[in-house]
């Protein structure tokens, strides 16, 4: 299943700033993250992550750097700066807000429902 | 990551240096994709890949290295893909649309831009939306303008000529007027040009030099005598200098002697209640014979919409009128010397008659041509009253004072037709959107370059200011709009008109508008042209002429006062105060020396009729010298104690003084040190100092 584009707009982000909080990535890493542990669900191709990377970046949320991997070849690894990782805190605070108002209306199951 | 960071900016800033930008940008305009190319050649990727990631920077609207980056991103991600075990077709299928993605990576791409180039982008857009407006808001007007046209409803012509309509023909005199002006031209015109067709010749054939007053001159056949260089009809009615041994002494005195009878019909046309024009703009001139045109009038159109503006009603009476009084000048001159003193009083009436025709005109030309041919009539009856003191009866005295004393209540300035003449030019010019208000309109802007002399020579040599003006047309700065421009002339005349009646105290009103007035010239030249510009007069001369002819009027009613006695009493009055209020309602007083009366000197069985003059002080009624000042003074010298006038162009400051009693003060310079002499009646001999020597 994917997502609609608003939902996937909003949602994005977080996940890749969640992903990225706990360890530096590269593109290609992200995409296959994205799309095994949500099931597909936030699952993008490159033509979404990059742009998004870029936003982030200039927004000073994530930073950059290229790097020689193991294998010998170079890629560009992303982090969290200190005012990505409150960013995400804001988020994660708002996620959970906005989950506990979806369960209470029945929208998403949960322990009331 | 602080350390990340710093190497960052350093890096950024070496790549940006100026003169590595420059050289990025000269080289970036042509080869914009090379260092990203030269990544995938080096990359040697599936070529299906390869042509995808090189469509993507190929179609991003990016910097050099941006698209260098860009590619070498969407590289590794691709190897990753390819090392991940994806097939060529799976990395293909994945990749999305290139152009799409160009699009979407170029934007995100420059919001990593420095702050600089986004400022610069930001005020370029905002730069950018405004001039889109400005264009917009132009366009809208511009139609707004060019299809607006004027409505031409009010006919003041017809109101022009309604307040004739009341009087019978019999009461009218312009008829007769411009019939003896047909006359003149039938009968003298002809002789007048064939004068001047000998004049010419004589330039050919004598040595023609100048005198002193300017005249060419040449000897006659005796080689004796100088005669100007003018034909003998021109001295007679334009110099009043024609003298016996000019050789068309005898032909031009004789033809005016021909003329006499009409002379007398112009006598009794003069003495009729009104001058009775009818104005129209339907007027032509016709060539009746060779060299001699008239003007033949018909009746205006109806419609105001198939009639000319009020201002191509032309007064080719004025002239006629100016003529008959200079004529008759000549005539009293003769009538005295003949004795005929019956004509000349007879023409010092109808004088006065004309100068009361041309005032009810109400054209400000029509007034001061009015002044003109009453000064003439001032001075004419005094020179002969001076050389032949009892040559007219008390009842004759009694007769001119009458007619002079209405002429006189018609002194002033009247400008109702000049209001007519402006408010009819912007009906023509203006829309008119019921309440007063309009808009300049193309044709509107035609006609004002037309009446404002633009239309013709400078129209081409001033191209591009024509242009900014026809540009600016639309916006309504060039022409005002019809309401203001209607409020600022009519204040403008009523200002005019104040100071008119307020007397010489109040002429600084118009003198402050005078400078406005420049101000509006001089606008005109530049880029602005207006309807107030353009036809409002520069008056205060006028006004100035005004007070200076009512001064006249008060001293000659003086003189004629003072005669009257003398021909009763068969001696002259001690002082002015004998003479109110029996024959002078009162003791006129002296403008220019506030608080005083107009001053009497019986002196070698004469007398002089004398004001302070410009200096504001008493000189025992000496003249200034002749050769370093005119002989009346001007009433611009006045000042008042105001530092600033409003008027109705703007504001204009200036310096009026008054002493510790409030009394107008002059201005340094102040004048001659002499009096301005009305009349000095002090008897001379002769009528011309030159004839008294060959007498």
């Amino acid at each position: 299943m994917k997502l609609e584009r608003e939902l996937m707009r909003g949602a994005g982000p977080t996940a890749v700033l969640k992903l990225l909080s706990n360890k530096e990535m590269y593109g290609y890493e992200l995409v296959e993250a994205l799309a095994k542990q949500t099931d597909g669900v936030l699952a993008m191709g490159q033509s979404s992550l990059y742009p998004m990377l870029y936003n982030l970046e200039a927004k000073e949320l994530i930073e950059a750097d290229w790097r020689s991997a193991d294998n010998g070849r170079d890629r560009k690894y992303y982090a969290l700066t200190p005012k990505g990782k409150k960013k995400l805190k804001a988020d994660m605070e708002a996620w959970a807000k906005l989950a506990e108002a979806m369960t209470s209306i029945g929208v998403l199951k949960g322990a009331m429902a | 990551m602080s350390n990340i960071k710093l190497h960052q900016a350093w890096q950024w800033s070496v790549e940006h240096s100026p003169m590595l930008n420059l050289v990025r940008w000269v080289t970036g305009i042509t080869r914009k994709n090379d260092k990203a190319f030269a990544l995938l050649d080096a990359a040697e990727l599936p070529a299906r890949v390869d042509a995808l990631i090189r469509q993507t920077v190929s179609k991003s609207k990016l910097w050099t290295n941006e698209r260098a980056e860009i590619a070498r991103e969407l590289i590794a991600h691709a190897q990753d893909a390819i090392e991940a075990g994806r097939t060529e077709e799976e990395i293909d299928n994945g990749f999305g649309d290139p152009k799409r993605i160009a699009k979407l990576m170029s934007r995100s791409m420059k919001r990593k831009r420095p702050l600089a180039w986004r400022s610069y982008r930001n005020m370029k857009r905002l730069a950018g939306s405004m001039a889109l407006l400005v264009i917009v808001s132009y366009a809208a007007l511009a139609v707004r303008y060019f299809t607006g046209s004027p409505s031409i409803k009010r006919n003041y012509i017809a109101e022009l000529n309604a307040p004739n309509a009341v009087y019978r023909e019999d009461q009218k005199a312009w008829k007769v007027y411009m019939d003896v002006e047909l006359q003149w031209k039938r009968h003298v015109q002809p002789t007048q040009l064939a004068q001047k067709e000998r004049y010419a010749k004589d330039v050919q054939d004598h040595d023609a030099k100048y005198t002193e007053s300017n005249y060419p001159v040449v000897l006659d056949e005796d080689g004796e005598n100088e005669y100007p260089l003018r034909p003998g009809i021109d001295l007679f009615f334009i110099h009043n200098d024609l003298t016996p041994e000019h050789p068309d002494y005898q032909e031009t005195m004789a033809l005016a002697k021909a003329f006499e009878p009409q002379l007398a019909r112009v006598r009794q046309a003069a003495s009729r209640p009104v001058l009775g024009v009818e104005y129209t703009d339907n007027v032509e001139q016709v060539e009746i014979e060779q060299g001699i045109w008239v003007y033949v009038s018909e009746p205006a159109a109806e419609d105001p919409e198939d009639q000319q503006s009020l201002i191509e009603v032309v007064l080719p009476h004025l002239g006629a009128m100016r003529k008959f009084a200079m004529h008759m000048v000549i005539d009293s001159r003769w009538a005295f010397e003949e004795g005929d003193v019956d004509r000349a009083a007879a023409n010092s009436i109808a004088i006065a008659g004309l100068a009361r025709h041309c005032m009810q005109d109400g054209y400000l030309i029509s007034d001061l041509v009015g002044f003109v041919i009453l000064d003439s009539g001032y001075e004419s009856l005094s020179e002969q009253l001076r050389i032949n003191p009892a040559s007219l009866t008390k009842e004759q005295l009694v007769s001119i004072a009458y007619v002079y004393a209405i002429a006189g209540r018609e002194l002033g300035l009247h400008l109702n037709t000049e209001r007519m003449m402006f408010d009819d030019l912007l009906q023509r010019m203006y829309t008119d959107d019921g309440d007063g208000q309009g808009r300049m309109t193309p044709e509107g802007h035609e006609l004002l370059l037309e009446v404002g002399g633009y239309a013709s020579n400078r129209r081409k040599e001033f191209l591009f200011e024509d242009a900014w003006q026809t540009l600016g047309q639309p916006l309504g700065f060039v022409a005002g709009n019809r309401k203001s421009q209607h409020d600022q002339y009519h204040r403008a005349i009523d200002l005019i008109e104040q100071a008119a009646q307020g007397g010489p105290e109040s002429i600084y009103l118009v003198q402050g508008l005078d400078i406005q007035v420049e101000t509006e010239n001089h606008r005109l030249d530049g880029y602005f042209i207006s309807p107030v510009g353009v036809m409002l007069p520069a008056i205060s001369h006028a006004v100035n002429n005004l007070f200076q002819i009512q001064l006249m009027h008060e001293g000659f009613m003086a003189m004629l006062a003072i005669e009257t006695y003398r021909a009763e009493h068969g001696q002259l009055p001690r002082t002015l105060e004998q003479l109110a209020p029996g024959y002078l309602p009162k003791v006129p007083d002296d403008p220019f020396n506030p608080g005083h009366p107009m001053q009497y000197k019986v002196e070698k069985g004469g007398y002089v009729l004398y004001v302070a003059g410009a200096d504001g002080d008493l000189d025992g009624g000496d003249e200034p010298d002749p050769e370093d000042h005119d002989r009346r003074s001007f009433f611009q010298r006045y000042s008042a104690k105001h530092s600033f006038i409003e008027t109705p162009l703007g504001r204009v400051e200036f310096q009026i003084q008054r002493d510790e009693h409030g009394r107008v003060q002059f201005q340094e310079p102040q004048g001659p040190d002499s009096d301005w002499v009305l009349f000095d009646m002090r008897p001379k001999p002769k009528l011309k100092p030159d004839s008294e020597s060959k007498d």
